[in-house]
């Protein structure tokens, strides 16, 4: 896992150009990433992660990428 | 795990859905073009704007003539009371002036009552014979509009199910789970300063708790049954997917019809059922309700 990938698969998600998603996008500065583009972002990482949602359940809390990255670095 | 022997069949369903129907995507034009409404996938959703016991006694009217008898008990499953008190019950009674001998239980439950409502319905059948579930919400009259996970999935839906006593299918076990501290996942305050008084639904937590608490009770059921056929409520896609995809190797029949009507809460289930009562009378089923408070309850349903 690199924080480029992650990166890419976000913006994916929520349909946005490259480039969008860095290490200070959050919920807040991200358009699209309200209720729905969480839920379907955390669907993106459990898929990509092997179910990440179920080794670290507190990724659904997780609305930065910074909280995100800590808890992927963690999973492994 | 509970045991019981009262045999029973899923005799009739009768729906009312909401009439106006919304197209998601024009609500929601930035989610469609990013591909996020694909997900939820779900195209339209049903709003009613009639009163919670006229929209719901249309379908138990509709049953108890195409029946063309009365009923003994009646259950009533909802989150969209018109009145703190009494329960739908009584207005149900009262509107369509059924008789004052019939048994009334009122279920505060969400997308799990029907299946709640049946685990008891079993049990009052014995000296109940003629019971009728009748699930009715209004979940879109409690949404805030720039809500976009809970406007793109939920739709106001009210069924009525005529379980009778006699030959058919029995409850072969029944798994319940209750987890008050997940209760602010999905909730709705009286009080209008918490959350405006709007419905609050975390979907990432409720997936994940589909995920890491659901799917593995489902799954533990049918690796040891021989399930044939699978009714999971009908949250959306993405919780769909995120079950039924861990269980195709061990359940052949899977059905969905979120893409057609919507999140209908507790008329979710009986929704799926309503086209399919020969194959649920006949079969060996598991039927899995989830949602507020957080709960759920497995039905593991055998011929009898």
């Amino acid at each position: 896992m690199n924080n480029e990938e992650v990166y890419k698969l976000i913006e994916e998600t929520l349909g946005l150009p490259s480039g969008s998603i860095n290490i200070e996008s959050d919920n807040k500065n991200v358009s699209g990433w309200d209720s729905l583009g969480h839920f379907a972002i955390l669907v993106a990482l459990d898929g990509k992660y092997s179910d990440v949602s179920i080794a670290k359940p507190e990724i659904t809390k997780a609305t930065s990428l910074k909280e995100i990255l800590v808890i992927l670095n963690q999973h492994g | 795990m509970a045991k019981n022997t009262n045999s029973f069949t899923i005799e009739a369903i009768k729906y009312n859905l909401g009439e106006v129907r919304i197209n998601v995507a024009k609500e929601f034009p930035e989610a469609a073009a990013s591909g996020l409404l694909d997900k939820t996938g779900i195209a339209h959703v049903y709003k009613t704007e009639y009163d919670l016991v006229d929209f719901s006694a249309k379908p138990l009217q509709e049953l108890l003539k195409q029946t063309n008898e009365q009923i003994n008990c009646l259950i009533t499953v909802t989150q969209s009371h018109n009145f703190f008190l009494p329960g739908l019950s009584s207005f149900i009674l009262s509107k369509l002036d059924l008789s004052k001998d019939i048994y009334c239980l009122d279920i505060n439950q969400g997308c799990s009552g029907f299946a709640h409502a049946l685990y008891l319905a079993e049990k009052l059948i014995e000296v109940h014979p003629r019971i009728a579930i009748l699930c009715a919400d209004k979940y879109r009259s409690k949404l805030i509009s720039s809500d976009r996970s809970t406007n793109a999935v939920f739709s106001d839906c009210s069924t009525a199910t005529l379980i009778r006593k006699g030959s058919g299918i029995q409850i072969k076990s029944a798994k319940h789970s209750f987890d008050g501290k997940k209760w602010d996942y999905l909730y709705q305050s009286i009080d209008n300063s918490v959350n405006g008084g709007y419905l609050h639904m975390s979907g990432a937590d409720l997936w994940g708790y589909t995920r890491s608490i659901i799917l593995p009770e489902i799954k533990q059921i049918v690796e040891s049954s021989n399930i044939e056929n699978l009714y999971i409520h009908q949250a959306s896609k993405l919780v769909f997917d995120g079950i039924s995809e861990s269980l195709k190797g061990f359940v052949k029949n899977i059905p969905s019809n979120f893409s057609e009507f919507g999140n209908t809460v507790s008329s979710s289930i009986p929704l799926l059922l309503k086209d399919r009562l020969n194959e649920i009378n006949k079969g060996k089923s598991l039927i899995a309700g989830f949602g507020v408070g957080l709960n759920s309850m497995l039905l593991e349903l055998e011929p009898s």
